[in-house]
């Protein structure tokens, strides 16, 4: 997908500290028109940090932030804030029509461009209403509506799919996509899993104010655990000798064995006969993105 | 349960130090701040005299002689103008020094001509402003007190040449039921000699005189000489009722003194002191609500919404000062509709001072507005601003005049109100309202005012980019 494009956005070497503490560590990345990018990462790993930082809303230590011309036109930045950053008091037309205005939407333009947007985001019956009086997917839906009046190249948004239904996500990530379609590159960080498995073009796992792994799902499991399957034997008890094909942990209660094909699967299967100890629990899995996530990041918790 | 219930809600106080200072320092601080202006403003006189200028153009000697017995009295404090030399000058310096506020009264000797009526005389004039009304009451009882104890003394002498030249003709001579015969002679002197001892609370020689009336010797001169008289068994002089001469004589040389008050601000104005009040009000609670709208700047800052702003296309220049803008528009309409409630309740002759009214209204808006924003910029949270707004308004209004009026406090506590807002926006409403000055007159308030709004407004904006580099 980044094939020969020229990038909306770079980021090269960027670091940023807070008292001491590194919260970026020499961030580089490149955003491509079209493109979806999740960002992934444990709580403090300066997913936040950096999309405030693209946002002009914290001054790096060091290194540049480029936002590139896309068809000789300056790239237009949006930023979608993690909280509700809208006026509860004001109604949805009225919250549209100051943030369209802050972003130097053309007056003649501003009007239509509300109606566009109310449609986009499926606010269109609410218009009249206080926001205050929306259900929480309608506020996060205005939310993101608020940050695209000015239809921008570029898009950030920082966990726009907190505390929302399933069917509100849906609607969402359905949003996010066509901005993706048109043109639009968009940035959002999240700590659901499904969402960047599914949703996202390219996934960036950050840790320490670092990126740590960047590219496709096959790619980042193709890097970190190899083989996009797994089978998983559990025993009740410490198993005393080696089993072919097979890894186990530290505790010798678990062990795995990674594969290619499910082709591969009865192969595998096969070696159970000639276990000294029965297994208790036989798992057969694919990879994930958590599995990927845990094995680059480790099982220690963060804050 | 209950108990558990009863430790969340001391363990939440415990955990909030505002919310800690709000219940327990603040109420302190307040009982101070109201200790402190009642305890040397209102309730006691030794820090609290009243001040009395003696205006006298003519340079007259009775004027001197006022400021004597005024400086005489221990709750005075009295001040002989002696730079006026001409009823203009007087005029002015009267003005002036009314909307200065530099004394509670003023005593002006008014010159003879001015009376219509020349056998009247002398005039004096007590000028007051309203502010003060006990002031106008305790000179005009001392000043009534001295031209009683003047004429007394001047009858008494009078009648002691009287006693001691014999009768002349054309002189009235009336029998009183205590004329001196042989019978009564030595009765009467012993009555003579005590009447100066007992003297009769009734009696207007002899009433005590208040603390403040300046105690002078009892007028006995005529009563001596008659005892004298009698005892030197000298031919016995025309008798007199001395009683009634003194009283009617006196009486009628008081009554030649005209005690004039004028009270140049209620000559043309219905209810001008409302006007006062009005801005009091009025500034105090524009305090309050530009406080509570800059406190959206918090509140959007808590929300994210001031990120989503500052991510826009504008900066945070144009977010103060819209901020700032909109508190000033509001206070000036809140300030709009005080007084158009006034004029139409009370009559204040809002349209008479219209030019006066936009200008103290704008400068005392604009402070207001950077005032708030200040408070706002200089807080981390929206309850840190609560706590700091709370105490600073409400000891801007205290000692400032929203709550007492300023002319009750004591100079001290005067000088400390200088520095609130407060009391320079009422010193300039009570110019235009109630002494009815020209716009130029508000010359130091609106430089007060609009430089304060100025300094803040600054420093709000400094105080303000920690959200745009952090």
């Amino acid at each position: 997908m980044t094939g020969e494009r020229q990038p909306l956005l770079s980021l090269i070497d960027v670091r940023k500290s807070y008292r001491g503490r590194q919260a970026l560590q020499g961030v580089s990345l490149e955003l491509y028109s079209g493109e979806l990018l999740g960002f992934f990462g444990p709580n403090g790993a300066g997913k936040t940090t950096m999309i405030r930082c693209i946002g002009g809303l914290l001054r790096p230590d060091s290194g540049r932030i480029d936002l590139h011309h896309h068809n000789q036109v300056p790239s237009r930045l949006g930023l979608v804030p993690q909280s509700l950053a809208i006026y509860p008091d004001l109604t949805v037309e009225q919250n549209l029509a100051v943030f369209g205005k802050l972003e130097g939407v053309p007056r003649r333009e501003l009007s239509a461009r509300i109606s566009d947007v109310l449609n986009w985001a499926a606010l269109t019956e609410r218009r009249r209403s206080l926001t205050k009086t929306l259900s929480g997917g309608m506020q996060r839906r205005l939310n993101i509506a608020c940050s695209v009046l000015h239809q921008p190249n570029v898009l950030l948004l920082d966990e726009p799919t907190v505390g929302v239904d399933p069917q509100s996500r849906e609607r969402i990530y359905d949003m996010i996509r066509d901005l993706a379609d048109q043109g639009s590159a968009v940035l959002l960080t999240t700590h659901q899993l499904d969402e960047v498995e599914t949703r996202c073009d390219r996934i960036v796992i950050m840790d320490h104010g670092l990126i740590v792994a960047s590219g496709t799902l096959s790619d980042l499991i193709g890097r970190s655990i190899g083989k996009p399957h797994r089978v998983t034997l559990q025993f009740d008890r410490p198993y005393p000798n080696e089993a072919e094909a097979f890894e186990f942990d530290e505790s010798r209660m678990i062990a795995c064995c990674a594969f290619d094909t499910l082709r591969e699967l009865p192969g595998i299967l096969a070696v159970l006969n000639s276990l000294d100890i029965e297994p208790t629990q036989i798992d057969v899995q694919g990879v994930g993105l958590q599995d990927v996530f845990l094995e680059m990041t480790g099982r220690t918790l963060r804050e | 349960m209950t108990l558990t219930i009863f430790r969340i809600m001391v363990l939440r106080l415990l955990n909030n130090p505002l919310e800690l200072l709000l219940i327990f320092v603040v109420p302190v601080a307040f009982f101070s701040l109201f200790a402190m202006i009642f305890s040397h403003g209102i309730a006691t006189g030794e820090n609290k005299k009243v001040r009395v200028g003696i205006v006298d153009p003519g340079n007259t000697e009775l004027a001197k002689e006022l400021h004597q017995v005024l400086l005489e009295n221990a709750a005075i404090n009295s001040h002989h103008v002696s730079h006026v030399t001409d009823e203009k000058e007087a005029d002015t310096f009267v003005t002036r020094s009314q909307s200065n506020n530099e004394f509670d009264l003023l005593v002006r000797v008014l010159p003879q001509e001015v009376d219509t009526d020349q056998s009247k005389s002398p005039a004096i004039a007590l000028i007051t402003d309203g502010q003060n009304p006990m002031a106008l009451a305790i000179v005009q009882s001392i000043l009534k007190s001295f031209f009683l104890q003047r004429a007394a003394q001047a009858r008494l002498a009078e009648l002691q040449q009287r006693l001691s030249r014999g009768p002349r003709e054309g002189d009235q001579v009336k029998r009183s039921p205590f004329q001196r015969t042989p019978a009564n002679r030595l009765p009467r002197q012993t009555d003579l000699a005590s009447a100066t001892k007992n003297r009769k609370p009734d009696d207007v020689f002899s009433a005590d005189p208040p603390d403040f009336i300046p105690q002078t010797k009892p007028q006995v001169i005529g009563a001596e000489n008659l005892i004298q008289a009698e005892r030197r068994e000298e031919p016995p002089p025309i008798p007199i009722d001395l009683d009634h001469e003194l009283q009617s004589s006196v009486a009628e040389e008081t009554e030649e003194v005209e005690f004039v008050v004028q009270n140049p601000q209620s000559d043309n104005q219905d209810n001008p002191r409302v006007a006062m009040y009005a801005a009091g009000i009025a500034v105090l609670f524009l305090l309050f609500s530009a406080t509570g709208n800059a406190a959206t700047l918090l509140e959007e800052h808590e929300a994210g919404t001031l990120d989503r702003i500052l991510s826009s296309r504008a900066g945070l220049i144009h977010v103060v000062l819209g901020k700032w803008l909109a508190i000033f528009v509001l206070g000036c309409l809140q300030i709009t509709v005080m007084f158009s409630w006034a004029e139409l309740i009370f009559g204040i002759h809002l349209f008479d001072h219209l030019p006066g009214f936009c200008v103290m209204t704008g400068s005392t808006s604009a402070a207001t507005a950077s005032f708030a924003m200040f408070l706002a910029t200089l807080s981390r949270s929206r309850a840190q601003l609560n706590a700091l707004s709370v105490l600073m308004i409400l000891s801007m209004s205290a000692l400032g005049g929203s709550m007492i009026p300023r002319f009750a406090m004591s100079d001290r506590m005067k000088e400390i109100g200088k520095w609130t807002f407060n009391a320079w926006a009422i010193d300039g409403y009570q110019k235009v309202f109630w002494y009815q000055l020209p716009i130029e007159s508000l010359e130091t308030e609106i430089y007060v005012l609009c430089g304060s709004a100025v300094i803040l407004g600054f420093m709000s904006f400094l105080l303000s980019t920690r959200w745009k580099t952090a």
